[in-house]
């Protein structure tokens, strides 16, 4: 019997392990505070009379039940934090850790790099169902206002869905048709929405066109209970399933070889996708960017097993864009989508151009 | 691939059932009133429970009633604003606010005014009121012509510098004539802070009209802190009076002779148009279609639909069924093409009431630009020689004056509309002082477009 010599040493492997666990805690060590801070700072610079470490105060009192003086600088602190501040920070956390869960979903399901929540149509058909409302006051349930465009378009977002379910029966789908399909129905539902964004006034179509931007103004508590249901039990499921996620990334051939019925599992992961990312724009509006670059983020750092890429990738989304709506309350001015796309696509050409496989690049 | 058809099949069924039920919850969640409704006519008195017989002073008369409410001689069913501290009972505690009201010392005072659904409500303020805060040009104006300026601590955006002029000490809070960002809503708590002090804000005045900006988020934080929310629908000229008398009344006794002159001026004004108007039937009214905003056409309950009939005019829904449908409710829709009105081009005039400031250097350019900025959307009208516009800032006695003149103008000359702004401009207001009739935009139609352009 004979010894074969290992390419590094036995102690080598270890230290490269330990690294690699090292490396993972930062990280993740690191998103907490990013995300801590930024709830700070988000809060400081909404209501600028208090400090960061009063605006921590006023939060964890208003947690643990401290009252204060009423009409105090404190009190209308607590108030506005509590209810205009931290709901958008909440959202922030939830969209971001939502559509960048989905992200990861995406890019092993579909075995595509440049995959994201919206590369099946969702974004196009959450778009015509809020600017149905917004325009022709057209909705589903019969509500107008607010009500009205969020509960279109999150119907409006599962119809592509709906579509590449009941398609898949009929065709052979193969990630690539998926892709393919996502994008005629895309332009389907970009040529409605084009259509009825011509035919209307100056400030009806700034309203439509704003909604498509993505935004947190006006998002209240209100509009996080629907968010977190759907985003908890979502990333749960993508949780559950990222060993599978493993399976489905080494292609439809390895993964059937393997055991797993990947066009069953496709399907499964899109319908759970569709409704995570659903639950999101409805409220936000299309927010681009968190979805392709948090997982490429993370995979720099914890190599390309999605047991690790995950959920990572929903701590790296969600600091990703409570950054971004940090910049844009305070310096911008701007919607929170518009700051994502000049943060992430600097961010996205950077990772194509320094792509390699050593830090788990899967392209 | 039936069994794989047969779960795809129910997938996909699982998946309608599944969106349904989220809409449903969505629906649950989200699913909120609408209100569009129209505002209570209040009547045009001093709005102050004390104020016993209802006229527009508070006074002697108004302590003997409810001396002899008191006494048994006079029923208190009779006289509802007699119960000064709303306790439900007419008792010496009434007498004692009523003269305190009077003698103008410190007390609470219960205004009538309306809730933010236009229904009629009672808020408690501290009298004399300061530290207000005023939103919404139709409340704005008559708070500012009864020297309220002095009296307020900060306010959402001044879109007119001259006529607003005597609140330029206060804090901007930022936001805009027609809304309240989040930004102005963090501004105004911060002013409240401030003012700790000195009792914090006094009261948040809201024009009804702009009722939609003042969130239900916001109400909760004004109930919070206790802050009045003292709301009317100024826009109608004779609500007016009753706000400019009853938010002159409550700043205290120098406001107050200033609110009771305007008020009694203004009734007086009024009164003369009334008794020349009154008796005339459908059949020899004129017709009128009121806009607003250059393009805005007011539905048929907007309060701008009130003017037209206290100088004896007909509002054209009423004589038109389809207009009527399609202009049913209580705001303003933007004209959405320029032949949006070309259904309806048998009213006799189109009044356009129109905000613009006071100090005006050259009327006649400013009267050409007006009227060629959006006369695409009027000149294909067989009444278009008939649009007039209004300025929607003059004090309301004004406005009817020089809509009066308009319509009738066999009736009502431009000579005694200009004597009735003159009267104003000479009664002490504010925002009228060291103006005449050449720096104040008044009205105007055709005839004056024509003469100014050439």
């Amino acid at each position: 019997m004979t010894t074969e010599t290992l390419p590094c040493s036995k102690e080598d492997l270890v230290q490269k392990y330990h690294r690699q666990i090292v490396r993972k805690c930062i990280l993740i060590a690191a998103v907490i505070v990013g995300i801590v801070l930024t709830v700070g700072l988000l809060s400081v610079s909404t209501y600028d009379s208090i400090s960061l470490t009063e605006a921590y105060q006023v939060i964890w009192g208003h947690i643990t039940g401290v009252s204060y003086e009423p009409r105090s600088n404190l009190w209308w602190a607590d108030r506005y934090i509590w209810n205009r501040a931290l709901p958008r920070a909440v959202v922030a956390i939830l969209a971001g850790a939502s559509l960048a869960a989905c992200g990861a979903l995406m890019q092993s399901i579909l075995a595509n790099p440049l995959a994201d929540p919206y590369s099946t149509g969702i974004s196009s058909g959450a778009c015509f169902g809020a600017v149905a409302a917004i325009i022709v006051g057209v909705s589903y349930a019969d509500l107008a206002g607010e009500a009205g465009i969020v509960t279109n378009a999150f119907i409006g977002a599962l119809i592509p869905a709906l579509m590449i379910v009941l398609l898949a029966e009929r065709i052979h789908m193969t990630p690539a048709t998926m892709i393919l399909i996502g994008t005629a129905i895309s332009y389907f539902f970009n040529s409605l929405v084009t259509f009825m964004m011509v035919t209307t006034d100056a400030d009806t179509l700034k309203s439509a066109y704003l909604w498509q931007i993505g935004s947190f103004d006006g998002l209240t508590w209100s509009s996080v209970p629907v968010m977190l249901a759907v985003t908890v039990v979502g990333c749960t499921a993508v949780l559950w399933l990222s060993a599978k996620l493993n399976v489905a990334s080494l292609g439809d051939n390895t993964a059937i070889s393997l055991g797993l019925d990947i066009r069953k599992f496709r399907i499964m992961c899109l319908i759970l996708m569709s409704f995570m990312t659903a639950a999101v724009i409805a409220f936000t509006g299309i927010i681009g960017f968190v979805g392709i670059i948090a997982p490429h983020l993370v995979r720099i750092f914890t190599g390309a097993d999605n047991r690790f890429v995950v959920p990572t990738s929903m701590g790296v989304g969600a600091l990703l864009l409570s950054i971004a709506d940090y910049i844009a309350l305070s310096f911008a001015d701007l919607p929170v989508g518009v700051i994502m796309a000049l943060i992430g696509s600097p961010i996205f050409f950077i990772l194509i151009i320094w792509q390699r496989k050593s830090t788990g690049a899967i392209y | 691939m039936s069994s794989m058809t047969k779960t795809q099949n129910t997938v996909a069924a699982i998946a309608v059932v599944a969106v349904i039920i989220i809409a449903g919850v969505g629906i649950y969640f989200f699913a909120g009133s609408h209100n569009d409704s129209s505002a209570e006519k209040l009547s045009s008195s001093l709005l102050v429970y004390g104020n016993a017989n209802e006229d527009l002073v508070m006074d002697s008369s108004d302590t003997a009633i409810i001396q002899d409410i008191i006494d048994g001689k006079k029923s208190f069913a009779d006289y509802p604003m007699a119960d000064a501290n709303q306790d439900g009972n007419v008792t010496a505690d009434d007498l004692t606010v009523v003269k305190a009201l009077i003698a103008g010392t410190s007390t609470t005072a219960y205004v009538q005014c309306l809730d933010l659904s236009g229904n009629s409500t009672v808020v408690a303020v501290a009298y004399p009121m300061k530290n207000v805060v005023p939103f919404g040009t139709n409340i704005v104006e008559p708070f500012l012509y009864v020297g309220g300026g002095a009296y307020t601590a900060g306010y959402f955006v001044s879109s007119y510098k001259n006529l607003e002029a005597s609140m330029s000490g206060a804090i901007n809070l930022g936001g805009s004539a027609r809304t309240i960002s989040d930004v102005a809503w963090k501004n105004f708590m911060q002013l409240d802070s401030s003012l700790e002090s000195s009792g914090g804000i006094g009261a948040l005045l809201v024009d009804y009209s702009a009722k939609s900006q003042i969130t239900d988020s916001y109400v909760s934080d004004l109930k919070d802190a206790g802050i009045p929310v003292i709301t009317y629908a100024s826009a109608d000229q004779v609500q007016e009076i009753a706000t400019a008398l009853t938010l002159g009344f409550l700043c205290g006794k120098t406001t107050e002779k200033l609110g009771l002159s305007y008020a009694e001026l203004s009734l007086k004004v009024y009164n003369e148009i009334q008794s020349k108007v009154y008796q005339k039937t459908d059949e020899n009214k004129v017709s009128v279609i009121n806009l607003t905003m250059y393009i805005y056409v007011c539905q048929n309950d907007s309060t701008f639909n009130q003017s037209p009939q206290y100088v004896g005019a007909l509002c054209y829904y009423n004589i038109n069924s389809a207009f009527k449908t399609a202009y049913a409710g209580s705001n303003s829709v933007k004209m959405e093409a320029t032949d949006a009105l070309a259904n309806y081009d048998d009213a006799d005039y189109l009044i356009n009431n129109r905000s613009l400031d006071v100090g005006q250097t050259d009327i006649d350019a400013a009267m050409v630009e007006i009227w060629d900025k959006y006369i695409s959307y009027f000149q294909n009208l067989d009444d278009y020689k008939n649009l007039v516009y209004i300025n929607n800032l003059l004090p309301g006695a004004c406005k009817l004056a020089y809509l009066a003149a308009a319509l009738y103008p066999d009736q009502f000359s431009d000579s005694w509309a200009d004597s009735v702004m003159q009267s104003f401009i000479d009664g002490g207001y504010a925002p009228l002082e060291g103006q005449t009739l050449s720096t104040i935009f008044t009205s105007f139609d055709y005839d004056d477009y024509v003469a100014a352009k050439a």
